[in-house]
């Protein structure tokens, strides 16, 4: 009860700060932020949903959002927008019926069809529905194979998904590659995709602490021990599949009405990367890693701008130089850390030298003009993002939270794992045989539980 | 009628025959103990009676019903619950968790009333909870305060073993197959082992096979000792004529050269 | 025994499989019309060349595969820098003595360094020949003339070869022992890593790979009425491939690092208790697997003329099916599937053009339907988990 009420006071602050946040000027930035954040957050949950509690890796996401993203576009896409100059190699079959407004109409449901924000809830809820469908299918290999083998079938589900609405046969439902314009933007509204998290995160919350999530939990840690205890794999893994790739779906909607157009750049590889570091980084399993971590990142990707702007060509050699260096001496200083010996090992040179070399280039080239001229350093992010995985799987698997869900008993207690005063008196009890005389005969000896 | 019942069971991986010709039956109320030197096929007839493997050639009965071709699942859901010899618990879940997943077979509640916690949801897993504490309270209040609550792997190793034999007991099962259950426990432990798996029988009402290698252990508790060697039946009946058996000697120890 | 009865009845479904595809083929082209013998030369030589270059990838996924069970994400991105050093290599020289006596010290010795520990040239005698050869090499190449693509081919390969050692020594070499879903998605960071800094580095656009050879120098020759495409490449590509294979199965099978490389293959563990430096045989492996991926970058640059840092996703792509078909692990396997779905490629296109907008779902679905239903590939063997 006491949690309860807790949750729903953070909740009713959280949307408190972001009324004033709607309110006050100069945060629009600080607004399609969070906006992004919470998108991208339902994503990542979702995807947390395989990969973290179900234990396989999937690399097919993206192929979900895109089918949640195209099916919204094409439901949702305006009278106006769908002209033929507007949308030429969409096939008039598609452009006629493909109608949320018209199917809402015919049904005799004016008063839905009348509002946006309706169609815009069915719409997406449909474009879950496609790709929970296909969520069945990219899931099913999962009952044959595993690891890395599997991983790989997902992620070749994922691209197949993507390259196909650039296939003139199939272009007549997707506009090819020059994609859908035109959707209305209603998740550019921020309480439309902050309702939406929240309902996510309600949602998977209730399903992790179910019988099902727990389900779920034991086919990570051991298949073959949940299959002896009478889970059924096959069910529970296309289930889990289903269910992400249904809110996949969803946050694709909603991400391809934030940005008013979808095409097959919008979701490819990249997108899954992202939501792959999001939920490394954060920690496997834990929904409130996801979030985490996918805050992170946006946050990295909306104000590591400044790592991308225009700058004389010295700033890139020198930063490069410095990082080098960087390297050496923090490759040295772990080496030095942990006693190995040598203290730099010949590869670490290369570093240093590269290093030294690139520093060198710089101060003595210094005033020709090709050092001075501006370039624009793209794909800084993309690299940093890479470089944290990298970082994350080596130093840190668990990530930022381990499995670890926020909740208020682990802030405010009780904790039910840490024995009491008494329970430890109660437990030294039981198998000390000095304090229980009762013991000496048949007692056991596992005090050092 | 026979609990279990195995019918000329034959089963071969790749040149290896691993089990042959094997019959076995097992009475309601029994404790019955599979013994044999290593690589006798004794883990190879539990994976065939739990559908971890398919037999080649025979028939599995289990209270009247077929059931080689199902699935570990299906066949946990008959009613035939297993230990593994090497440990498989669910080790980052708590063991209360790791209690109540071999209950959720028997949850009539979808995924979406589980999601919405309906009423009778919420019933369910409040039977689930004390169906679970019913069974650790076996092994006495250890496991039934904070450890509760702490993940399996800051658990001792007989800790262990007892949360995996409440795990095969949740199931629901009537048979219980356990793989060694006193691997790697001191002589105490073992002893006490001994005393409950006999409880499991007396109060639980279990019927119980075990693979053991502690004879001790055997001889105390088992109604019936079948010998395995080479995947073949050399000897089965009371523990004292079977440790006297000259063919069970032999496997054991080798011919004596004349 | 029933193992191999298994085996031969799915080696006779696939040959069957395969004699309806020759079939339908077959058929195929007797009803094209202006399918002419001409343009059956034409996709052949295409088909070869191609299939060459797959082939030569593929094998650098089998052996890291095959040694320590990773699925090397970034190979794709080891072929696009081997491209971009031969490029740099044949357009920037020759260059000003002082840049290429940097250069020269800083490729030399990175070169030297790996050499040496990839080898045992511990002996100071050999590390001095050896660093004479290198520096003074390197040093002369660089600064006296424009390089021809023999030299490109070479520096490009040694270059890469130490470059994809690097990868494994920086990125995957801390994770031995971690789940292989980590070593994965390391490798795919590692691939999004090379691509983006090769976006930065080279610049995002594409070149034009101009290798003023022989090589591009047209020598079409007719059959009947009936032009074939002929240039250099398409001969030079399939013989330095099959020259590579050659060296590769000699290295393989007659050294000792050959050996203690099949022997990690079957068993790491116990191949490092019988004294095998583990270490050393999988940056060997990266080593091999790089070389041949930047000789099929600076080929596949000539043939197709033009290189740009995305150009390894597609070509990495269907070289890791090409060694999926050809049973990972499997070094034979992996030639043979290389080939194979160079033809497939090529035949399917010319035979069905509408569907060479498919091209590319084509290599993923046949992926997908490798690994679903014969995930040991056409010769490799069964790699089921124990129970």
């Amino acid at each position: 009860m006491r949690d309860y009420l807790l949750t729903l006071l953070s909740v009713g602050l959280a949307a408190l700060a972001l009324y004033f946040l709607t309110v006050s000027e100069g945060t629009s930035g600080l607004l399609s932020a969070l906006t992004l954040i919470f998108i991208w957050g339902i994503a990542a949950i979702s995807l947390n949903l395989i990969n973290g509690q179900l234990g396989i890796l999937s690399l097919g996401h993206h192929g979900f959002m895109l089918i949640g993203g195209y099916v919204t576009a094409l439901l949702m896409l305006p009278a106006r927008e769908r002209r033929p100059f507007r949308t030429r190699l969409l096939s008039d079959w598609a452009r006629n019926h493909l109608d949320l407004d018209k199917w809402l109409r015919g049904l005799g449901l004016d008063a839905l069809a009348n509002s946006i924000d309706a169609k815009f809830i069915i719409a997406l809820f449909i474009a879950g529905l496609a790709a929970a469908l296909l969520g069945i299918i990219v899931g099913a290999p999962s009952l044959r194979l595993k690891g890395d083998y599997l991983a790989i079938v997902t992620f070749g589900f994922g691209e197949i998904i993507r390259l196909l609405p650039n296939a003139p046969e199939v272009a007549a439902f997707t506009n090819g590659p020059l994609g859908i314009k035109g959707i209305p933007g209603n998740a550019g509204n921020i309480w439309w995709t902050f309702l939406a998290l929240l309902l996510v995160l309600w949602f998977f919350s209730r399903l992790k602490f179910s019988s099902y999530g727990r389900a779920f939990e034991g086919i990570r840690e051991d298949e073959i021990a949940a299959e002896a205890m009478g889970v059924n794999l096959a069910y529970h893994k296309i289930l889990a599949f289903t269910i992400s790739a249904f809110f996949a779906g969803v946050s694709g909607g909603l991400y391809a009405s934030y940005l008013q157009s979808v095409d097959t750049q919008t979701f490819n590889f990249f997108v899954t990367f992202f939501l792959l570091v999001a939920i490394s980084l954060g920690g496997l399993g834990s929904i409130t890693g996801a979030l985490l971590g996918t805050a992170i990142v946006v946050l990295v990707r909306v104000y590591g701008g400044f790592l991308e702007q225009p700058n004389p060509a010295w700033v890139g050699y020198l930063s490069g130089a410095v990082l080098m260096l960087a390297a050496f001496a923090f490759s040295a200083y772990i080496r030095k850390a942990r006693r190995l010996r040598p203290v730099i090992e010949p590869k670490h040179f290369i570093f240093g030298a590269v290093g030294a070399v690139l520093l060198v280039i710089t101060i003595a080239f210094f005033k020709q003009p090709w050092m001075q001229q501006t370039v624009q350093f793209f794909g800084m992010r993309k690299m940093l993002l890479a470089v944290i995985l990298i970082l994350i799987m080596i130093y840190r698997r668990e990530g930022v939270m381990g499995r670890a869900e926020f909740s208020w008993k682990l802030i405010i207690g009780p904790r039910e794992d840490i024995p009491t005063d008494e329970q430890r008196k109660q437990d030294a009890w039981l198998s000390n045989p000095d304090l229980n005389p009762g013991l000496k005969e048949d007692g056991d000896d596992d005090a050092s539980a | 009628m026979p609990l279990l019942e195995l019918r000329n069971i034959y089963k071969a991986f790749g040149g290896l025959q691993a089990i042959s010709n094997v019959s076995l039956t097992v009475n309601e109320g029994e404790i019955v103990s599979v013994i044999g030197p290593n690589g006798a096929g004794k883990s190879t007839l539990f994976n065939l009676i739990t559908g971890v493997y398919k037999p080649d050639r025979g028939d599995i009965i289990f209270q009247g019903e077929r059931i080689n071709g199902l699935t570990p699942d299906q066949v946990t859901k008959k009613g035939i619950a297993r230990t593994f010899q090497n440990l498989r618990l669910f080790t980052h879940l708590s063991v209360l968790d790791n209690i109540l997943i071999p209950q959720h077979h028997r949850l009539k509640s979808s995924w979406l009333a589980a999601v919405l916690r309906t009423p009778r949801y919420v019933r369910e897993e409040e039977e689930m909870k004390k169906i679970a504490l019913e069974k650790l309270s076996f092994f006495g209040p250890r496991l039934m305060s904070f450890r509760l609550h702490q993940p399996v792997y800051v658990l001792s190793y007989a800790n262990r073993r007892r949360t995996e034999m409440a795990r095969a007991m949740a199931t629901g099962a009537k048979l219980l197959l356990l793989d060694e259950p006193s691997a790697g426990m001191n002589p105490k432990e073992t002893k006490e082992i001994t005393q409950i798996i006999r409880r499991f029988r007396d109060e639980g009402g279990y019927t119980i096979v075990l693979v053991e290698h502690k004879m001790n252990l055997v001889g105390e508790i088992s109604d019936r000792v079948v010998v395995l060697d080479y995947g073949v039946k050399i000897a089965e009946g009371d523990y004292k004529d079977v440790v006297n058996d000259p063919q069970v000697i032999e496997a054991y120890l080798g011919r004596r050269e004349e | 025994m029933a193992a191999s009865k298994i085996t031969s009845r799915s080696t006779i479904i696939s040959l069957l499989i395969g004699a309806v595809f020759v079939v339908l083929l077959g058929a195929r082209i007797n009803s094209l019309e202006n399918y002419t013998f001409a343009r059956v030369v034409q996709d052949f030589l295409n088909a070869l060349t191609l299939g060459s270059l797959y082939a030569l990838i593929a094998l650098g996924y089998t052996m890291v595969y095959g040694i320590i069970r990773l699925i090397n994400f970034a190979h794709g991105e080891i072929f696009m820098l081997g491209s971009y050093f031969a490029f740099y290599a044949m357009t920037l020289t020759p260059l000003p003595w002082a840049i290429s006596l940097l250069v020269t010290i800083i490729l030399g010795g990175t070169v030297l360094l790996v050499l040496r520990s990839l080898f045992n040239l511990e002996e100071p005698k050999r590390t001095f020949a050896l660093s004479l050869i290198i520096f003074g090499g390197t040093f002369f190449l660089l600064t006296f003339r424009k390089l021809g693509w023999v030299e490109g081919l070479t520096l490009s390969m040694l270059a890469t070869g130490v470059a994809g050692v690097l990868l494994e020594a920086i990125a995957y070499k801390p994770l031995r022992g971690a789940p292989r879903e980590s070593m994965l998605i390391t490798a795919i960071a590692a691939s999004f890593f090379l691509q983006n800094f090769g976006q930065l580095v080279f610049g995002a656009r594409v070149r034009g790979f101009n290798a003023q050879t022989i090589l591009n120098k047209p020598l079409n020759f007719h059959i009947g009425p009936e032009t074939v495409y002929f240039t250099g490449i398409l001969v030079v590509v399939p013989l330095i491939t099959a020259l590579l294979l050659w060296v590769l199965n000699l290295f393989v099978s007659r050294t000792r690092l050959g050996k203690a490389m099949r022997a990690t293959a079957q068993d790491a563990e116990v191949a490092q208790m019988m004294g095998v430096n583990v270490n050393q045989v999988i940056a060997l492996t990266f080593f091999i697997g790089s070389i041949l991926a930047a000789a099929a970058g600076v080929m596949y640059a000539i043939r197709f003329g033009q290189i740009h840092p995305l150009m390894g996703l597609m070509p990495g792509i269907k070289a890791f099916t090409a060694a999926v078909i050809g049973g990972i692990g499997s070094l034979p396997g992996a030639v043979l599937g290389g080939l194979l779905l160079g033809f497939i490629e090529i035949y399917v296109v010319s035979l069905f053009p509408t569907l060479s907008a498919y091209k590319d779902v084509f290599a993923f679905v046949l992926l997908i339907l490798i690994l679903l239903f014969r995930p040991s590939g056409l010769v490799g063997e069964d790699l089921t988990e124990k129970v």
